[in-house]
């Protein structure tokens, strides 16, 4: 791929179920995911379907916790607690080891 | 299309809200489709009884990364379902929900619950799915388990001919055919056939329906029962059509509707041709008692023409079909399977309890032979054969069977007058044969012959009777005078003797008295 590193940019939203060990989960590591690998080129809403539960049914999220990438594209759905680190990389297009 | 039926007729007949999330179609595709099947799905969303929720999941546009539940579709599902009261959901389909999220005891787990779920709520759910590959019923193999009532819905197509089944496999708590059902997917949706022979079918009515001949009737102890089959068989020319329009002349006449299904002839020439033996079929079709539906059998395919008549039984609901020929229903499928049609045919009548009339065209000599495979589906058999004897042609009709009838085997030879079908006694001649036209004519003669010799016989017998009566008498008579006058002369001696020993024993008394002195 032949990115310009300074243009990429993260619009992610993450759904999640109030306090639930998965939503929790799901949370801390995008959050880790973020902070160490993004540094400032993103945009993480999260969304508790138990709050406000029309976002999710307007966005016709099935799966709890889904992490929905807009931006960059493709669209992609991360469905799960985030824990298996080499898919969450790959679908949200981070190479391993790289700063940016 | 079964599930969406359930959910519509829901609906629509039993007034239950349902909703439909859907996996496989566009909202308006989903509107557009069944419209055609006469369902106003925009109708009864406007009312409040319908939530359609269409989703596009894109199994690419899916990673998996840990574990999670599916809350988000409980959701969904628990908001449309409080929203307008639902009391039924279908989820068509499933796969596709599988196929993303993965094979795994999560999904499984969610699913069993998401059952549950509708359960505690006492909903009805259908949901539809694949079947599994290399004959296992489902995908993965759990979703039966899961499940209260499984049904597997088959589509074979065999040398051009569609045939659908539909199977019940599994219906926890309770009891359930499992023979296959033939189905058809008509312009009215969804329709099941009965199988034959099962327990669907109404219970035999004790109702006779008239031939409209009055003979037949009697030969049949009152006629056809009403539900039952006749099938009439013959060569061309036998005067299978006229037999059958004359039951439905007579059904008219009652005031119950008929439906006269024509493969042969059309619907003018039948008309024609029944006037020329004096049944009027235009009245009953002007006072819109009877139906003529004639088509060239090959126009339609077999599915086809019975989704047709399933509907006309339906809007029309006739009490009495006549199938005029059943051979040509031979033509819409390989030879072997008009039985099975035939048989699904008759079982759509029946289970209608609708009287119903099929006639057979049969060749040569395999008369019987043909006819005999399709009879035993019927509850009454009528065969008809032409004869040939010294130049006269007499026509015979054979009452092989009848359900409900004291004898079988009985056989008349009738005629085609200006008055319809018109049975007459038949005449056997000594030599066990059948005797029709002149030849009956010459027997009667004869016994008109022999029945005078006898009369006269009888009363030569009478005379001479009486006359050896007169004879006896008066040797009777003169038995008696006899007897009369031989006891009257023993009487006399009787006394002489008598008096001749009292006189003995007087003198005899007097002799002693003196001698004493």
């Amino acid at each position: 791929m032949n990115l310009n590193h300074e243009e990429l940019h993260w619009v992610l939203t993450l759904y999640i179920n109030g306090a639930s060990p998965r939503s929790t989960a799901a949370l801390a590591n995008i959050c880790k995911i973020c902070d160490h690998e993004l540094a400032g080129r993103f945009e993480l809403k999260v969304v508790d379907i138990r709050t406000d539960p029309e976002a999710a049914i307007r966005d016709k999220i099935l799966a709890i916790p889904t992490l929905v990438k807009h931006l960059p594209a493709p669209r992609r759905y991360l469905v799960g607690d985030l824990g298996n680190e080499e898919r969450v990389r790959a679908a949200l297009e981070i190479s391993f080891g790289e700063k940016y | 299309m079964f599930a969406l039926e359930f959910l519509l007729r829901g609906i629509r007949d039993f007034g239950e809200p349902g909703v439909l999330f859907t996996f496989e179609e566009s909202r308006t595709d989903l509107i557009e489709n069944m419209a055609t099947f006469g369902f106003d799905l925009e109708g009864q969303i406007a009312d409040g009884m319908l939530i359609i929720d269409a989703f596009h999941i894109e199994p690419s546009e899916i990673v998996t990364t840990g574990s999670f539940d599916l809350e988000g579709l409980f959701l969904r599902l628990e908001k449309a379902i409080e929203a307008i009261g639902a009391k039924r959901i279908v989820l068509d389909t499933i796969e596709v929900m599988l196929a993303s999220f993965g094979n795994d005891l999560m999904v499984r787990g969610e699913l069993s619950r998401l059952f549950r779920w509708f359960k505690e709520r006492k909903i009805t759910a259908v949901v539809t799915e694949e079947r599994g590959r290399e004959g296992s019923l489902t995908r993965y193999g759990f979703e039966e388990v899961i499940s209260d009532c499984a049904i597997l819905l088959d589509h074979r197509v065999h040398e051009e001919i569609s045939t659908r089944r539909l199977r019940i496999l599994k219906y926890r708590g309770s009891e359930h055919g499992t023979n296959e059902y033939p189905f058809l997917i008509t312009d009215r949706g969804f329709v099941v056939l009965p199988a034959m022979g099962s327990e669907f079918l109404p219970t035999a009515s004790n109702e006779r329906v008239s031939t409209g001949m009055e003979q037949l009737d009697q030969m049949l102890s009152g006629g056809i029962f009403r539900g039952a089959s006749l099938l009439i068989s013959g060569r061309a020319g036998t005067g299978k059509t006229t037999i059958a329009a004359q039951l439905v002349d007579a059904a008219c006449r009652r005031g119950e509707r008929a439906l006269f299904i024509s493969f042969e002839e059309s619907k003018a020439r039948l008309i024609r041709n029944m006037r020329s033996v004096g049944i009027d079929l235009q009245q009953w079709v002007d006072a819109g008692l009877l139906k003529i539906w004639a088509e060239r059998s090959t126009a339609y395919g077999l599915e086809e023409h019975l989704g047709r008549l399933d509907r006309v039984l339906e809007e029309f609901c006739p009490r009495v079909v006549v199938l005029d020929a059943m051979r040509s229903l031979a033509e819409l499928g390989p030879e072997r399977n008009i039985r099975a049609t035939v048989s699904m045919e008759i079982d759509m009548l029946k289970s209608r309890e609708i009287t119903s009339v099929i006639t057979s065209l049969t060749h040569g000599n395999q008369e019987e032979a043909s006819a005999v495979g399709v009879s035993s589906l019927t509850d009454s058999w009528l065969l008809l054969r032409n004869i040939e004897h010294n130049g006269e042609r007499s026509r015979l009709l054979f009452v092989i069977k009848s359900r409900g009838m004291a004898h079988s085997n009985q056989v008349r030879e009738f005629k085609l007058t200006t008055n319809g079908a018109q049975l007459i006694e038949v005449m056997i001649d000594p030599r066990g044969g059948i005797l029709t036209g002149s030849a009956r004519k010459q027997q009667l003669a004869r016994f008109a012959r022999v029945a005078d010799n006898r009369l006269a016989n009888v009363k030569r017998n009478q005379s001479s009777l009486q006359r050896r009566t007169a004879v006896l008498r008066a040797q009777i008579a003169v038995l008696e005078n006899e007897l009369e006058g031989t006891t009257s002369d023993l009487q006399k001696a009787n006394e002489e003797q008598l008096r001749r020993q009292a006189a003995i024993e007087f003198d005899q008394g007097e002799a002693e008295r003196t001698r004493e002195v």
